[in-house]
């Protein structure tokens, strides 16, 4: 039976920016555009995001494709769902290893932090 | 202040909507997603979610939400103003803190340690992560 794995091929004002998908049986793409205003330090501060990336599930791989930040008023972005080929995304690839330092870090900075503000340490 | 930035999408050259807030603080996203899952009840996925969030009020928002096939295209531009309403789908109410217990806070400094030894040689001397 055929495989039916469907990406995405983007396009930026106009310039194309590949075709992002998995050869893989089992995968997470999204193309992510936002918009924010945060105020993180006191100061809202307002930006824009894209990101076309996921996870090559089989493999417990990261893949990114694309990341662009500052999109402005009158910028387009278009995409159309495709079949492949698929161009092959960014060599910088986390390693399921690497994913799961990522995220010992993240919980070592959060105990730390909860720990600090009760005064425990 | 400069105006909010937002959305404008097509789908397959109809208008969906214009997704933007006037409100000081909020997240707006376009996700689009292909997914094959290896278990769940819906084992492939290929959709457009259009939604965000009102930080101040803490309100799950969304503007559109639907499903995509091959051929499909979806044109985003970017915008600042006449902003289409949009739904509020939940509201997301931080927890009030609760006191830990004694055996709890006991817990969390185990394990505290137990990390700070498996990331021995990512710590400087103060216990602090390198970058």
């Amino acid at each position: 039976m055929k495989m039916e794995n469907y990406g995405f091929e983007l396009t930026i004002n106009g310039e194309n920016c590949g075709r992002a998908g998995f050869e893989s049986k089992h995968y997470v793409l999204s193309i992510i555009m936002l918009s924010m205003r945060v105020n993180h330090t006191g100061e809202d501060e307002a930006s824009t995001y894209l990101t076309v990336g996921g996870v090559n599930s089989d493999k417990g791989a990261r893949a990114e494709w694309l990341t662009r930040e500052g999109l402005t008023k009158g910028d387009k972005v278009s995409l159309k769902v495709i079949e492949g080929p698929f161009d092959a995304s960014k060599p910088l690839q986390f390693s399921k290893e690497e994913m799961q330092l990522q995220h010992k870090k993240s919980m070592y900075r959060q105990l730390k932090a909860e720990l600090e503000e009760l005064g425990d340490i | 202040m400069e105006n909010n930035l937002g959305f404008e999408i097509h789908h397959n050259g109809k208008h969906i909507c214009r997704a933007g807030v006037e409100d000081k603080l909020f997240v707006v996203s376009c996700i689009a997603n292909s997914v094959s899952r290896k278990l769940g009840d819906k084992p492939t996925d290929l959709s457009m979610q259009i939604g965000g969030l009102i930080s101040e009020s803490f309100e799950n928002i969304v503007w559109s939400d639907f499903d995509l096939k091959l051929g499909d295209t979806i044109d985003v531009e970017v915008i600042d103003d006449k902003f289409s309403p949009y739904t509020v789908t939940d509201v997301w109410l931080p927890p009030e803190p609760e006191a830990l217990t004694k055996e709890e806070i006991a817990h969390k400094r185990i394990e505290l340690q137990k990390l700070k030894e498996e990331l021995a040689e990512h710590l400087d001397e103060d216990g602090e992560l390198r970058i």
